[in-house]
């Protein structure tokens, strides 16, 4: 469980959680430059199902 | 020329702009973040306006809004200085008049709408959802202590959230963000002052499942969620649990509860968003909240809906 | 008086019937498990019945297997009780992609000529998502980071991007990790012919670093078949069950520039300095591959596996169109694996198309 803590009180119940920075960014979104998107940046989308069959352990 | 105005990191535009290249239909997407130009003219001749207003077949106000401050803005002013919010403010004018004049002109060739994101109000449609026989969990506001405590006494169980939008306080070493809905207890009320700011509390609404809809123009499309198994994810599924992903699967609402969201979305003003819902165990069907510019994707791809599709094709039909 | 709860399966878990065995796919957590025939009977043939109306369909003999059945799907969340099974519909079988071509293979070796920018060019030209490049020779890697940026002067709608690369001192783990770090739109390298063991490295978000320790040295290494590369997701299973599982959407240049469903396909259309991968993917023959179904593959429309395997029509039982791929060492009669593949048989195969695609014209 993420550490909880209670910044705001005595104000307000509402209590906020502390997540402490990654080094692994969670955004997924890269900046890839496609005409298709019209957008320098879009979100990252992986295929399916493998491109080819070579890969095995 | 359809436009859509949407944020980058969003991957329903991002799909939706592949479909509407593969139909070829010109299509512009506005980043939020990137300035437009523009132009509004008003005299006793009449008036005139250019920049996003002009030359569209269909408007989609995805996520965000455009910006028509210079983006060298930043140059100048810091975004927490009372100029910045000042100039902002101004902004806000210009857009909601293009934002009216666009409605006007495009006759509804235009979904999705800032100022319905930012009007939209948690308690207002509580009362709206009421006034259309939907079920809705008793709720109170209050910045008195006394009447949290009367109202916690009163309903045993009882969760609070976010009334507006949630906390997000970015800081050096991590960031701060809302913890979602929580459940409270009248023992939470001890380091509590006797005058606070707003809180925001309902009765925890017992569930078989939660159920989230997505409504675009004319169409409804659910996905009934099982966080109820799942101690992380009982009291809200956006606890996520991503090794073990709460079940999400495709939801045929019934015509009685479709049709009262419809009347709900027409008072609220609302050509699109998204329903939270609860199923309880007696079966009934208890409204949350609406979020007009919620996420989709997810909804999306755990009931193979292909919305992307479907959206690309309202706008190319219609 | 109380309504009788129906139990239902979550629309994600699909069962799936083979010769000897019933499996449950679980497209949302990625997994399968196998089922007893009586229970793919009951999910199936009594789908939507209450759980009162399935005991009686079999005159309440089985009262207490049923119940155990269903409390055990239960406990492992994959069904769940309802008093209301129409508002529960199945998972609809959909499948579409906005564009037709969505994957490529590009092959390169030592001698090979065509142009690789103008392949990529063209690539994105038909937006085409994702692309595997396969070096079978030692690169330079200013080549490959030349190539790299080369995407995004085009803005390539390509944006998903694996490269398979021999390690060699030119081009090593440390080159490798620097690419991932730096091209957003590289998903993956494979360094194959790595000294050590077979590794994943998460080099950054979603960022991937394989080493492995085989190498490969030609296209003839695909078509394996193999649990491991089951894609086990609503997107693989539909598509499996309206088009080829490996080669829908495919389009290759092979190392000697010819224009294939795939690198190891014996059928070529056409060669790249003379034909534009446009025109070659939409040849009626050439999409006429994407179309075969594991409903009509030899063996594999009898496999309980047939919706999250891969395919391989390249590489195929008696080089038949509608064989069973090779280098699958599964039998669904009996519903056991082969500890060793016929790799025997393959070799000789590959020897065999190898010379003949070698000789003159």
């Amino acid at each position: 469980m993420q550490p909880e803590t209670t910044p705001f009180l005595p104000l307000t119940i509402q209590r906020a959680v502390f997540r402490p920075r990654k080094e692994k960014s969670p955004d997924l979104t890269v900046k890839i430059s496609s005409s298709l998107y019209q957008s320098k940046r879009v979100n990252q989308q992986v295929i399916h199902r493998p491109i080819s069959q070579m890969i095995k352990k | 020329m359809i436009t859509i105005v949407s944020e980058e990191q969003d991957i329903m535009t991002d799909l939706t702009m592949e479909w509407l290249a593969r139909r070829k239909t010109p299509t512009r997407r506005i980043q939020n973040y990137e300035p437009q130009t523009f132009r509004i003219e008003i005299d006793n001749g009449g008036s005139s306006a250019a920049g996003p207003i002009s030359g569209n077949s269909h408007y989609w106000t995805r996520r965000g809004k455009e910006n028509y401050i210079p983006a060298t803005i930043d140059h100048h002013f810091s975004e927490n200085l009372p100029v910045y919010r000042y100039l902002e403010q101004d902004e806000l004018v210009v857009s909601s008049y293009v934002e009216t004049k666009r409605k006007q002109q495009l006759n509804h060739h235009d979904t999705g709408s800032f100022f319905a994101e930012k009007k939209n109000n948690k308690l207002i449609n509580l009362e709206l959802a009421k006034s259309v026989h939907l079920l809705i969990p008793p709720t109170c506001v209050t910045n008195s202590k006394k009447v949290l405590a009367q109202f916690i006494r009163r309903h045993k169980q009882v969760i609070t959230k976010d009334l507006c939008a949630p906390v997000y306080l970015p800081g050096d070493k991590g960031t701060l963000t809302s913890s979602g809905v929580i459940s409270i207890g009248l023992s939470d009320l001890d380091a509590m002052a006797d005058n606070f700011a707003a809180v925001f509390v309902q009765e925890n609404i017992s569930k078989q499942f939660e159920i989230r809809c997505f409504l675009f123009r004319k169409t409804i499309f659910s996905m009934a969620i099982f966080s109820q198994n799942d101690q992380q994810t009982t009291t809200d599924f956006r606890n996520y649990n991503d090794a073990r992903p709460n079940r999400c699967v495709p939801f045929q609402l019934p015509p009685s509860i479709a049709s009262k969201l419809w009347k709900f979305m027409a008072l609220a003003e609302l050509d699109t968003g998204s329903i939270d819902l609860i199923y309880t165990p007696e079966g009934e069907f208890v409204f949350l909240e609406v979020n007009p510019m919620g996420q989709f994707h997810w909804l999306s791809e755990n009931c193979n809906y292909y919305l992307e599709h479907f959206i690309a094709d309202s706008f190319t039909n219609a | 008086m109380s309504v009788q709860p129906t139990y239902l399966l979550y629309a994600s878990c699909v069962p799936v019937s083979g010769a000897k065995r019933k499996i449950i796919c679980d497209l949302q957590r990625n997994g399968y498990v196998p089922i007893p025939d009586g229970l793919y009977e009951i999910l199936t043939r009594h789908r939507g019945k209450s759980h009162k109306d399935i005991k009686a369909a079999y005159e309440n003999k089985y009262d207490q297997i049923i119940d155990d059945y269903f409390k055990m799907l239960v406990q492992h969340e994959f069904a769940f009780a309802c008093t209301d099974p129409n508002l529960f519909p199945e998972l609809s079988l959909d499948w579409k992609a906005p564009f037709p071509v969505f994957n490529a293979i590009l092959d390169r070796d030592n001698n090979s000529a065509y142009d690789l920018r103008s392949a990529v060019s063209q690539l994105s030209g038909i937006n085409c998502k994702y692309l595997q490049l396969r070096f079978f020779d030692p690169i330079d890697g200013a080549a490959l980071t030349e190539l790299l940026q080369y995407f995004e002067t085009i803005r390539s709608a390509t944006i998903g991007l694996e490269v398979l690369v021999p390690a060699a001192p030119g081009f090593t783990s440390t080159d490798a990790r620097k690419l991932l770090s730096t091209f957003d739109r590289l998903n993956k390298i494979t360094l194959h012919g790595s000294p050590g063991e077979f590794s994943i490295e998460e080099v950054r978000n979603k960022r991937f670093l394989i080493s492995m320790p085989t190498s490969v040295d030609s296209e003839a290494h695909c078509g394996i078949i193999d649990p491991e590369l089951f894609s086990i997701n609503i997107k693989a299973f539909t598509e499996a069950k309206k088009f080829n599982s490996c080669l829908n959407g495919k389009i290759s240049v092979d190392r000697k520039g010819f224009i294939r469903n795939c690198p190891s396909m014996q059928e070529d259309f056409g060669h790249l300095d003379d034909t534009s991968l446009a025109e070659a993917s939409s040849h009626p023959d050439f999409r006429a591959r994407w179309q075969m179904t594991k409903d009509e593959v030899n063996v594999c429309r009898d496999c309980e596996f047939r919706y999250i395997c891969t395919d391989c029509r390249a590489y195929t039982q008696d080089n038949e169109a509608d064989g069973k791929p090779l280098k699958c060492g599964y039998d669904p009669y009996t519903g056991e694996w082969a500890s060793t593949a016929p790799s025997n048989r393959l070799r000789t195969r590959v020897r065999a198309q190898k010379t003949a695609s070698s000789s003159p014209a």
